[in-house]
């Protein structure tokens, strides 16, 4: 297959799960035989969208890149207004909503290749769903462009011009069961999709629990966070429940919180809360396995390769029950509990922290999960099917 | 888009070969749950403690009415923190609010009778909801404490 990724931003350094997600796909593709290219803009930085790299052809990780530079200037006084009445949940008229999609990194240069493109390729894939690069780009070809949108109950997913996007499109690729339910719940009348999912890599060797314990010192229950430690993805919540689980049940639990940038907590959260910082997959791994469980109480996942990465190392999770696509993978899996708020989360740590057994048995219930349903290989045996059945090859010479 | 769940595409386990089922996770959380219901009705939960963490952990819910910052001012308090040439600055300060103030005080103005008439609205519905509820038969007592953590 000959395949186009559309993505607003694509560069070493640049972080999120929708560009690590779309870096593993188009790697493993190219690794399978498929001619990938990826058309991007020349920004980096999400909030300015200034034009950090040059435009023209690259390569990142072995993936052949076209960058196109973004042509519209971020107008930082109209996205303020329009993300402060966003943000206080008021819908804001289609025409501002468009305004503000345009602010997103819109790149003239970049319509033109797509349309270029388009006749070259068996798809257009368009990854994640609410930056210009996908709302204008897939509009430019929908006949010939799938989207992923990986998306989940937000403001934006309310868009008009989002959901007309998404409904032009030519076929969805969802991440997640649990993302599809939210977008059928909340756009009617989309077009076909198949469900893709996500590859996780299992960790080679068995990953030894009581190493990172030890080195960093941790006793009794341990229960980890990893990830942008944040209101938007309620990890107060989580620290909440730690201190009222020490300072109220009078049972010693510590979190071990794993993230970019300082958790800022009230000073009754500090001594229970091990704040690790930055650290690289084999620590966050390690923590992982030598934590009593994962703790992710973020309601806004379209997948949630945390919860995953938890599962790789056979130790059960703690998710929102807000939280749709979360809490559908731990029902599908048998490998973790929801919660609703403080006094069930205290519970359901101290419950796995009392049963030994139980723990083990959630743990290798996830563990089995990621091995059958989010490897790589059955990953990009669905990719493929679902690419052929919603947008049949056409029989392209290889250029 | 029939199906429910990612197919089983690689490493299930060869025909014949056993597993332990997966966990009743849905019962577990059925019961830990009632068992949650069942110790907040009893009072076993250290109530006071929970409300002062709430409040210390998400400072941005509900602390001020919403009438305590309706009046929008457009005079901001004027100081500079530079040490030498912090009067000189102060004083440029002055004068640009000064020179705009035809401008910015209306708008202030504007904002704040909008403020307040969507206010006095909300709470004319407030008053429109408790009365509706008033006329209701009550509810069986449930001992859930709602409180919203989003």
């Amino acid at each position: 297959m000959r395949l186009a990724f559309v993505l607003p931003r694509f560069a070493p350094g640049v972080l999120g799960g929708a560009e690590y997600h779309a870096r593993q796909l188009a790697g493993r593709l190219i690794g399978r035989g498929h001619d990938v290219t990826v058309l991007t803009t020349c920004a980096i930085d999400h909030y300015t969208w200034k034009n950090a790299l040059a435009p023209g052809p690259d390569v990142v990780d072995g993936i052949p890149v076209r960058r196109y530079p973004v042509t519209v200037i971020r107008d930082r006084s109209l996205v303020a207004r329009l993300q402060t009445a966003i943000d206080a949940g008021f819908t804001i008229p289609a025409a501002h909503q468009e305004e503000w999609v345009r602010n997103t990194g819109h790149s003239a240069p970049l319509l033109d290749a797509i349309a270029d493109t388009a006749d070259r390729v068996d798809a257009l894939v368009f990854s994640p769903y609410l930056f210009a690069s996908t709302v204008l780009g897939a509009r430019v070809r929908p006949d010939r462009s799938l989207i992923q949108p990986l998306l989940h109950d937000e403001a934006y997913a309310r868009f008009a011009c989002v959901q007309a996007a998404l409904r032009g499109a030519a076929g969805l690729l969802w991440i997640s069961s649990g993302e599809r339910e939210v977008a059928e719940r909340l756009i009617p009348g989309l077009p076909p999709g198949r469900l893709v999912g996500a590859g996780i890599d299992l960790p080679a060797a068995p990953v030894d629990p009581k190493v990172e314990r030890h080195r960093l010192g941790l006793e009794g229950t341990v229960v980890s966070y990893a990830g942008r430690r944040e209101g938007a993805k309620n990890f107060p919540l989580v620290a909440e429940a730690v201190t009222a689980a020490n300072l109220g049940w009078g049972r010693q639990v510590t979190l071990a919180a794993m993230g970019a940038g300082p958790a800022v907590l009230p000073p009754q959260a500090r001594p229970f809360v091990r704040d690790l910082g930055r650290v690289d997959d084999a620590v966050k791994l390690g923590v992982f396995a030598g934590s009593t469980a994962v703790v992710n109480l973020s309601v806004v996942e379209s997948f949630s390769y945390v919860v995953m990465e938890a599962w790789s190392v056979g130790t059960p999770v703690i998710v929102h029950a807000d939280c749709e696509v979360t809490r559908r993978h731990c029902r599908e899996s048998g490998g973790g509990l929801w919660v609703r708020d403080v006094e069930e989360a205290v519970e359901a740590m101290l419950l796995l922290g009392g049963h030994p057994s139980l723990r083990a048995r959630l743990g290798a219930a996830g563990r089995r999960h990621v091995k059958r349903q989010m490897s790589w290989e059955a990953t990009l045996d669905r990719f493929e099917s679902a690419v052929a059945e919603l947008l049949p090859p056409r029989g392209l010479a290889r250029a | 888009m029939s199906e429910q769940a990612l197919p089983r595409t690689d490493g299930a386990p060869p025909a014949g070969d056993t597993e332990p089922p997966p966990p009743d996770v849905e019962a577990i959380v059925g019961e830990l749950q009632t068992e949650v219901l069942r110790k907040r009705a009893a009072g076993a939960y250290p109530a006071d403690l929970l409300e002062r963490l709430h409040t210390e952990f998400h400072p941005d819910e509900g602390l001020e009415p919403p009438e305590v910052r309706v009046l929008v001012e457009s005079a901001r308090p004027l100081r500079s923190d530079r040490p030498v040439v912090g009067g000189t600055i102060v004083f440029g300060k002055r004068v640009v609010r000064r020179l705009l103030a035809w401008y910015v005080a209306p708008i202030a103005q504007d904002q704040t009778r909008f403020n307040l008439a969507i206010l006095r609205e909300l709470r004319a519905l407030e008053e429109r909801v408790a009365r509706l509820e008033e006329r209701r038969p009550p509810e069986p007592e449930k001992g859930t404490r709602p409180r919203a953590h989003r």
